[in-house]
């Protein structure tokens, strides 16, 4: 019988076309693709994110979407500057002056993380705020999403139990592209610590949950603390391949833009921001990002829409907080399921992680 | 930071050697040599990035194990643009007239009425004669879902099977 199958499959195959790949142009990708690990929660699984009509309670004012506010779009500039108390002894580091014409991001260094006191503190706290404000919930990050016509879901029968994503301590690395495709990248030696969410495999940044509830799979949040002076307070954080140099250091974007994934089609983006100040007055900023398929050649358009929110929380101390959350969605073709976490209980997170500094 | 030399020339060296086999792998999984070659260069990207903590004797399996999320996030990218025509088959299948022969197009079309994973468990179980236990550490599956899976797969190409026996049986009698 198996040979029957295997022959069967050999059967299936045809003369696959030429291909360009090779060890170099696989080195190049990588390389490219190593670089460009920026944060993002959720890792792949984010690629299936959907979120939801936002209601913020907390007064706020819109500073993005098409047109951004120009008054609330700061230039960069050091942070800490919104006037608050004095710093704690946090020692701020000093972000690099660029160069002209030069397109910067910054880059995970790729599994060089480490525990500390602080990152523990980190995360006990973040999950004794998910026991206490997510009830119910089960920790799909380490789990296979199967995939059939109804969409992702997860079979407790493969459910993976007492792997949770922990803070961790990692450097990130400031890059530069160079050559004219960007097919390569270099990197200036200038290094930030950063406490991220990474999941057990300290793979993927964030954590994936399902809710009850929750009309999706599962929601993918993403949690990363900047040290004092390693940001700035704008809103016009490039997305990948974006030369415009203007906010490399914004921790939040709210500029509207298009995007490829890498594969077959291009989405185009809308954001829209506000923000505010809590009872601690600690400005925050937060964005609604609505991800769509654009039409293809033939003019196809599709209902469905991936959404997720972003929220930084710029603390007294001169750290900050940026968090994000989506959904792994079911029925892409029409589903905008609701996540089952708010703006407003990701705001409550960054609020509940402790005034532990990042060194 | 990039990888160190001595990691870039393995790794360069594994491409060599696992990159026609990886292609036909993907092929097999999603029916589309241009979908396939797409997610083989992602896939090869991302097990770059990883290179220096995978350990050489399992970057075979990790490759799959990549590839197949892959693919499985490609299709649902591609999703609506095949307008839910995941169980036809490919358009790249029909378009290869010179080498398609109707049992080949059999076999894509009932590989394509299975889910991604479930087909990736048929390929690596009876292409790449991988047992259950490492068909299921590659998938991150229970041993019991890979059997589910491949009895399932098995039913979807059980009557193909029939009528390969009776070709050939028909064959020898000729």
């Amino acid at each position: 019988m198996n040979e029957e199958v295997k022959n069967l499959l050999n059967g299936a195959l045809s003369q696959p076309p030429p291909t360009a790949m090779d060890g170099e142009s696989a080195v190049a990708a990588g390389r490219r693709r190593l670089g460009r690990r920026r944060y993002a929660a959720g890792g792949g699984a984010l690629a299936g994110v959907v979120a939801v009509a936002v209601s913020i309670s907390l007064a706020m004012n819109t500073v993005g979407g098409a047109a951004p506010d120009a008054a609330a779009s700061a230039t960069p500039s050091p942070s800490a500057s919104q006037g608050g108390p004095p710093p704690t002894g946090q020692t701020p580091v000093d972000l690099p002056a660029l160069d002209d014409g030069v397109e910067y991001y910054w880059a995970d260094m790729n599994g060089e993380y480490t525990y500390s006191v602080a990152t523990s503190a980190y995360s006990d706290a973040f999950w004794g705020w998910v026991e206490s404000n997510l009830p119910g919930y089960i920790d799909r990050s380490d789990d296979v999403e199967h995939y059939g016509e109804e969409g992702p879901v997860y079979s407790e029968e493969d459910h993976v139990s007492g792997a949770h994503s922990l803070f961790k301590r990692e450097e990130i690395e400031l890059v530069e592209f160079i050559g004219g495709s960007g097919d390569d990248a270099k990197w200036t030696g200038y290094r930030l610590p950063a406490y991220t969410l990474i999941d057990a495999d300290g793979w993927y940044p964030g954590v994936k949950l399902q809710l009850p509830g929750s009309t999706s799979a599962a929601e993918s949040l993403g949690v990363r603390v900047w040290p004092k002076g390693g940001y700035t307070e704008g809103t016009h954080r490039p997305e990948d391949g974006s030369p415009d140099q203007e906010g490399v250091f914004d921790l939040i974007g709210c500029d509207d833009y298009e995007e490829d994934n890498g594969a077959s089609a291009d989405h185009s983006v809308e954001v829209t921001c506000q923000e505010g100040v809590n009872a601690e007055g600690e400005r925050f900023v937060t964005s609604r990002t609505v991800s769509r398929l654009m039409p293809d050649e033939e003019g196809h358009d599709v209902a469905g829409a991936d959404v997720s929110y972003w929220v930084v929380l710029y603390r007294l101390d001169g750290s900050a907080v940026e968090l994000n959350v989506g959904t792994v969605r079911q029925y892409l073709d029409t589903d905008t399921a609701e996540p089952a976490i708010s703006v407003e209980q990701l705001l409550a997170l960054a609020e509940a992680l402790p005034d532990v500094s990042v060194e | 930071m990039r990888h160190s030399e001595r990691e870039e020339a393995e790794f360069r060296e594994f491409v060599a050697t696992r990159l026609d086999r990886l292609r036909n792998f993907a092929f097999l999984v999603c029916g589309d040599w241009h979908r396939a070659e797409d997610a083989v260069q992602v896939t090869l990207a991302k097990l770059y990035v990883a290179w220096p903590k995978t350990a050489k004797i399992s970057a075979d399996a990790y490759s799959r194990r990549i590839l197949v999320n892959v693919i499985k996030d490609v299709w649902r990218r591609a999703w609506f643009r095949r307008e839910h025509s995941d169980v036809e088959i490919p358009e790249s299948a029909t378009a290869d007239p010179a080498t398609a022969s109707a049992q080949r197009m059999a076999v894509l079309s009932a590989l394509a009425r299975l889910p991604t994973r479930q087909r990736a468990v048929v390929v690596l179980r009876f292409w790449e004669d991988r047992s259950v236990d490492q068909t299921a550490e590659i998938l991150r599956l229970s041993t019991g879902t890979v059997k589910s899976h491949t009895a399932r797969g098995l039913q979807a190409l059980r009557g193909l099977l029939g009528e390969d026996r009776s070709k050939r049986t028909e064959g020898v009698r000729a």
